[in-house]
């Protein structure tokens, strides 16, 4: 029977093929560029910007590890279950810190400060978004025993071994 | 104008935080304590990687939040601006460690499940290998007793029977006085358990029919198959099995004709070359089972067809082994035959035939 196999290694070949295509990218890029700058600044949201795309990707890996140690073999044994349950909880801390970042951006500003006549620290609850907040603030509760499930597999995996 | 205070927020992340320093710390010393126990071990070197990276992070991400709490509480809020982002960076850093370190969990569950198929697999080989060498010593063993057995009996039968035929002759004949006949009564007794002797050499030539019993041809063929097959994927040779749909009962020793037919493949696989194919058939006959193994190979020279049975028998083109003449001896002691055809550059045909029943066969002995 004829397979038709395409040659994936980075072989003489395919260099040539690579290099030809990043020359020819390079060389349009240069040509189509207006004023060149070495380096570029960004704006101040940069940074949470930054930090919510690595929510995304933290929540992301962590379904997709707890999906695969589901499908393997592994989920024969108890730590290993444990384990993968405590990155499907970590998946949802990582979307729950994520949208406590956007309501906290939203929050408007003079919500948050001391409570009127005293010097504790307190929220004006006008609009869901002030509810929302102080409940997403509480995201170690899904944190930590995303941890302790951790631990307890780690406890269970220690014991089996000698 | 409803107020909510934050102190149950700031309580809730301080224990939290702590608890999870607490946790990681403990976590990153189990991960190290399994994986000290078995370093070598592909599973508890990722785990270890995976409990390291959620580790930083909690560190991180706790002492980050601590920190905070013990500026604002001594009134440091300025400092802990200029720390904040600083700290963010290290949570998101840690972030995408986290993310990395998620990708190396595909190839190392194929790294241990490969290890496993071949440990399986070695495991199997290893089982009949084992195998095949008890039955291959058990049946050598069993062998020698018997031609010792009927060396021994051949030798010593007439000798012993005359002596003691004899002994019992001049005894009879003897007075119960005499003075010599405790001696000739001594050369009976002797004589006798000389006899009792011979006899069981004699049984012994019986015993080895108990390593015939009912077998079937094609499962034998389909297990002996599979055992060679690598050897063939290796060199590209495609090995098709045609089995007979009936059932191919015979009487024989399943590991004596588990090794003649792989021995035959074997042969086959060694001349052929890539893109070469090794028909295996099976089929009943009348009163014989059979099993036919053809290559479209180079053929056999035919200046060695007819010394093909001979061991180490010289020719320009090589000389011949054991192992042609030991499956003819297997298959003999069966009391079937062997048929070679071949052609130059057509390939070459053996096929065994084997009786049915036990009836068909007779003792060799």
């Amino acid at each position: 029977m004829l397979k038709l196999r395409y040659d994936m290694r980075l072989g003489p070949r395919n260099i040539k093929y690579v290099l030809s295509i990043l020359t020819s990218s390079l060389w349009m890029i240069i040509g189509s560029s207006g004023s060149a700058c070495a380096f570029q600044a960004h704006g101040s949201p940069e940074g949470l910007y930054a930090h919510q795309f690595a929510h995304i990707l933290y929540a992301s890996s962590v379904t997709w590890l707890g999906y695969r140690i589901k499908r393997s073999g592994l989920m024969k044994n108890r730590p290993w279950r444990l384990i993968s349950i405590s990155m499907f909880i970590l998946a949802w801390w990582n979307i729950w810190a994520f949208c406590g970042h956007i309501i906290e951006y939203m929050l408007p500003s003079g919500h948050l400060g001391p409570i009127p006549g005293t010097d504790r620290p307190g929220i004006l609850v006008a609009s869901w978004l002030d509810i929302a907040y102080y409940i997403l603030k509480f995201d170690n509760l899904i944190s930590v025993p995303a941890l302790w499930l951790i631990y307890m597999a780690l406890a269970e995996m220690k014991k089996t071994v000698k | 104008m409803t107020y909510l205070s934050l102190y149950p927020i700031v309580a809730v992340d301080m224990l939290g935080c702590l608890a999870m320093i607490a946790i990681a710390t403990r976590c990153l010393a189990l991960a190290y304590a399994i994986y000290r126990s078995d370093t070598d071990n592909a599973l508890s070197n990722y785990l270890l990687l995976l409990i390291a990276a959620i580790f930083i992070f909690s560190i991180s991400r706790s002492l980050g939040h601590i920190v905070k709490y013990i500026l604002h509480l001594f009134g440091y809020i300025s400092v802990w601006e200029k720390i904040s982002p600083v700290s963010g960076s290290i949570n998101t850093i840690t972030f995408v460690i986290i993310a990395s370190v998620t990708v190396f969990f595909d190839r190392v569950q194929a790294v241990m499940d490969k290890m496993l198929h071949d440990r399986i697999s070695i495991e199997k080989t290893s089982k009949e290998l084992l195998q095949l060498n008890r039955e291959v010593e058990m049946i050598v063993s069993e062998r020698t007793q018997a031609e010792m057995a009927l060396r021994m009996a051949h030798e010593a039968r007439n000798p012993v029977m005359i002596i003691g035929g004899l002994a019992r002759k001049v005894l009879k004949k003897m007075p119960t006085e005499d003075l010599e006949r405790p001696l000739m009564e001594m050369i009976m007794v002797q004589a006798q358990r000389l006899e009792e002797m011979i006899l069981r050499f004699e049984e012994a030539i019986s015993r080895t029919k108990k390593y015939f019993s009912p077998q079937e041809l094609n499962a034998i063929v389909e297990e002996t198959i599979e055992f060679v097959r690598p050897e063939a994927e290796q060199k590209d040779i495609v090995l098709f099995f045609d089995r007979c749909p009936v059932n191919l009962s015979f009487q024989g020793n399943k590991y004596l004709i588990k090794v003649a037919i792989a021995h035959i493949i074997r042969n086959a696989i060694e001349v052929c070359g890539p893109g070469n194919s090794i028909e295996i058939t099976t089929d009943l006959a009348g009163k014989t089972v059979s099993v036919t193994i053809k290559d479209n190979g180079p053929g056999i020279p035919d200046e060695i067809k007819p010394h093909i049975f001979e061991p180490f028998y010289k020719t320009h083109h090589g000389e011949t082994g054991l192992g042609l003449p030991y499956v003819k001896q297997i298959i003999d002691e069966h009391k079937g035959e062997i048929r070679i055809t071949s052609a130059k550059g057509k390939g070459t045909t053996v096929e065994i035939r084997i009786p049915t029943h036990i009836s068909e066969m007779t003792n060799k002995a």
